[in-house]
Formats: structure tokens, sequence, C-alpha cells
């Protein structure tokens, strides 16, 4: 899921200052579960906008499906028509995917996008991949050294690791490459650390990237 | 590598915009020590400027390259620019990441790890640019690796020994006593430089510790001496020669 955090509410309140009519659009997905765009925190926004009319707020089941949105939309028309902006508790796709439906109304974003991430609890989150478009957790034991050395070395441990421990963590964390070692012993792979892993070819990396396999 | 024991003087390239007084500190070690190994500080002068300044200086050159800083381009290039000046032994590291220097707010780069840039770095030896186009002619660069003495020696050595495997040319250890270069030494078949800071002078001469090393099987001893201290650290390598 996208990871997100609330943009501080006075920054969200001058991007709506030209507005006085606001509609409010929330993500019952990802945002739901991270607290920031789900039905109790459309509520506390519409609450904290005392000087706004909140002309309707929409729980939408995946603000980031273009046809989920045209649906919800659809179903809310006259309302947004009557709305100066909406104010979007989604994260940035959520926003960007309303706006090809809404090709002229003003999106205001509440919402800072930060990671794709797991949830280890509510309140806990945790980035395990960085959609690189190459993945070799296939050799590294499952683990992704893209994502969790801070340096995505492939190829092992740099030279400022102590003891296991990683250096940009200042030493409170372990090395990923002695994560991914003891799981690679544990599994009887060691083997698989002298495996070359070769330089990435970042074009799949290139923005903005897309995936058309349909006509 | 030379196949005497060398002694050589890690210096960090000043941040400032000006490289004489560097030059001229660093000037000092000439005839003192067999080789300065330049390590560009975050942000400071360009290592292999200053390592061709010093080279003009009649002192051979080690220029070191981080990963962190740029990508494969600009690595290229300051390989190739390497070879093209005569500075023929270069030490590839991943270099302190951006959050641990005074500079925290970069972009870290880490396009290639060392294990890649040794790829590239074999491409270069074979003649071939990174487009796989065929240059002019091969490089004749040797490139050295870090070896850490804080890991666990197995695992090190699988690491170590991939990096060779791709013509990593000699070992340099991060600082350690003599204990571990024998470790590194009896387990790897390149050459063995040890490493010790040369923080706040040595407790012993450094003929005497530069001798355990030597006895230790290390092809050389490389001082790391604190930025500013060039002059003052040429005293200690006097004693030795």
């Amino acid at each position: 899921m996208l990871i997100t955090t609330k943009k501080p509410f006075e920054e969200v309140k001058k991007m709506l200052e030209p507005y006085k009519a606001v509609g409010i659009v929330g993500c019952a997905d990802c945002c739901a579960t991270c607290q920031t765009g789900g039905s109790e925190q459309i509520k506390a926004m519409a609450d904290m906008l005392k000087d706004k009319t909140i002309v309707f707020s929409l729980s939408c089941e995946a603000p980031c499906d273009q046809r989920i949105a045209r649906r919800d939309l659809r179903r809310v028309e006259e309302d947004v028509n009557k709305s100066e902006a909406l104010l979007m508790l989604t994260c940035g796709i959520g926003v960007q995917s309303f706006g090809k439906t809404l090709a002229t109304k003003p999106l205001v974003p509440g919402l800072n996008t930060m990671f794709p991430g797991s949830a280890a609890r509510i309140g806990e989150f945790r980035e395990f991949c960085n959609t690189c478009g190459d993945c070799i957790l296939g050799v590294t034991a499952g683990i992704c050294p893209v994502t969790l050395c801070p340096k995505g070395l492939l190829n092992g441990p740099c030279e400022d690791m102590e003891e296991g421990k990683c250096h940009v963590w200042n030493f409170k964390r372990d090395c990923i490459w002695y994560d991914i070692y003891g799981k690679l012993k544990a599994q009887n792979k060691q083997d698989n650390i002298s495996q070359v892993n070769a330089s990435r070819d970042w074009s799949y990396k290139h923005h903005p990237r897309e995936l058309v396999w349909r006509r | 590598m030379p196949k005497a024991f060398e002694l050589i003087a890690q210096v960090e390239t000043p941040r400032g915009l000006s490289i004489e007084p560097f030059l001229k500190r660093v000037s000092n070690l000439k005839g003192k020590v067999d080789a300065i190994h330049v390590v560009e500080g975050t942000g400071g002068l360009n290592a292999l400027v200053s390592a061709l300044k010093i080279k003009e200086m009649g002192i051979e050159p080690v220029i070191h390259l981080y990963c962190r800083d740029k990508n494969r381009i600009a690595l290229f290039s300051d390989l190739a620019t390497a070879s093209a000046l005569g500075i023929s032994r270069v030490v590839i590291s991943t270099g302190h990441h951006p959050a641990r220097t005074d500079v925290s707010s970069a972009k870290p780069v880490y396009d290639l790890d060392v294990v890649q840039t040794l790829q590239m770095v074999k491409e270069l030896a074979e003649g071939r640019d990174l487009a796989g186009q065929s240059l002019d002619k091969p490089s004749s660069i040797e490139v050295g690796v870090m070896a850490n003495v804080k890991g666990e020696l197995d695992f090190e050595l699988l690491a170590l020994r991939k990096m060779i495997g791709l013509g990593a040319a000699f070992v340099l250890l991060t600082p350690s006593d003599e204990g571990k270069v024998e470790q590194f030494v009896s387990q790897l078949k390149v050459p063995v430089i040890g490493s010790l800071s040369l923080n706040n002078g040595l407790s012993t001469g450094l003929s005497k510790l530069s001798q355990s090393f030597r006895k230790a099987g290390a092809s050389g001893l490389n001082v790391i001496l604190s930025p500013g201290t060039e002059d003052k650290a040429a005293s200690v390598f006097s004693s030795r020669r």
C-alpha cells in the first residue's frame, strides 16, 4: 500500500483560502489504514474547516483507480459542481486520478505521499520495496537490499558497517546484508553471496513509468 | 603494485577555494612516503585534479573514488581521465552515506556499487566504453577495494573474493592492528595494505608499527592523516627513512 501522512493543517488552510464551498474526498483503502484519509479523518477535517461550507464528503474505495473515481464522481456530480474545490485526503495518485475526470476543478492535496510500504501495526509502516522493476529477492533470501540498504548495495556490505550494524543508523540497526547472509546460511544458500549482481538498468525507472499490456 | 613494502599517506582534499596551502603541506611528505592516497573531502577539492598536482610535484598519487557521489557516467569519466593522466592506481569504495556527513540533505547516488564499478573497470581495461564502443586504447588502471575488518571474516571474504575475481588488484583494510592484517593476508591472493589513523600521534614509532604490519604480511601501510596536518605528520614519516 501507499503510505501517506497528513499535511500540516496550516498548509491545507492556506491552499483552501480562495474557496468557500469545499468537497472532501477520502480513500477507504491505504489512507484509511494510515489513518490519514479514512471516514474518521474526513469527519475530523470537516470539523476543523469551520469557516468553509462542506458541500459533500466522499469516501472512495480506491481513488487511484480512475474507473472507480469516475463512477463515484458521477454519483456526486451535483455536489461537485457546487464545490469550488475538492480537498483530497488521498495519495498523490488519487489526486491525479481524480484530476483526469475533473479537468478544471481545483484539487487540493491534504496528504503527503511517502512510500509504498507495509503496515507492521497501526502507526508503524515500513518500506520494503522501492519498485525498482527488476526484483532480486530470489537471490537475497527474500530481503530487498535495493530498499533496505541505505546505499542500495547489491553485492554485500560496505566498508562502514561495524559488527553487523549499519553506520547510517548509527549502528543501532542491523546491516541488511548481514540479515541476508544469516538467512542465506540458514537456507544453506550462502554461495548466493558470490554471485555478481550486475548494475541496474535504470531505464526501468525513468519517469514517468507506464505499463500498457492491452491496446 | 611495487614489490617492496609501501608506505602510503592518506590525505583528504580540503574544502575551500585555495589549493596551494594544501599542496604545500603535502609537499613535506615528498621522499618520505611511496605514495599519497588522495581522498576527496565532502564537497572538497576534486581528488583527481589534486592528485594530478601531487603527481606534478613528483609524488605518486593514488586516487579514491566514491560510489556515493557519481553515477556510472561520471565514474567512468574519472577513471578514463585518471588513465589518460597516468594516474594508474585507484581505490574505490562506497563512501559515507550523506546522512553521516555534514551535507545530509544530499541525494545519495550509488548508481554502481564497488563490485559493479569493478565490472565497468574491466570493460575500460579491455578498451570498451560504457556503451560497449571501442576506445582508442585499453586503460591500465589498477583498482583497489576496501575490506572491512569489523565484519564476520567468512562473509567479508566471500564478498572480497567476488571483487578479486572481477579484477580488484589490491585490498586496503579499514584501520586495524596487525592481527587483522594477518587474517586477511592468509586468505587472499592479492596484496593487502593495512591502515591506521594518525589522529593524536602514535604511541609507538611509525617504523616499529610498519615493521609489525610488514611482518604480518601486509604489502603496505596506509597512514590516514587528519585534514590540515599533512605537514606536521611529515615528521613522523621522516623517522622511517
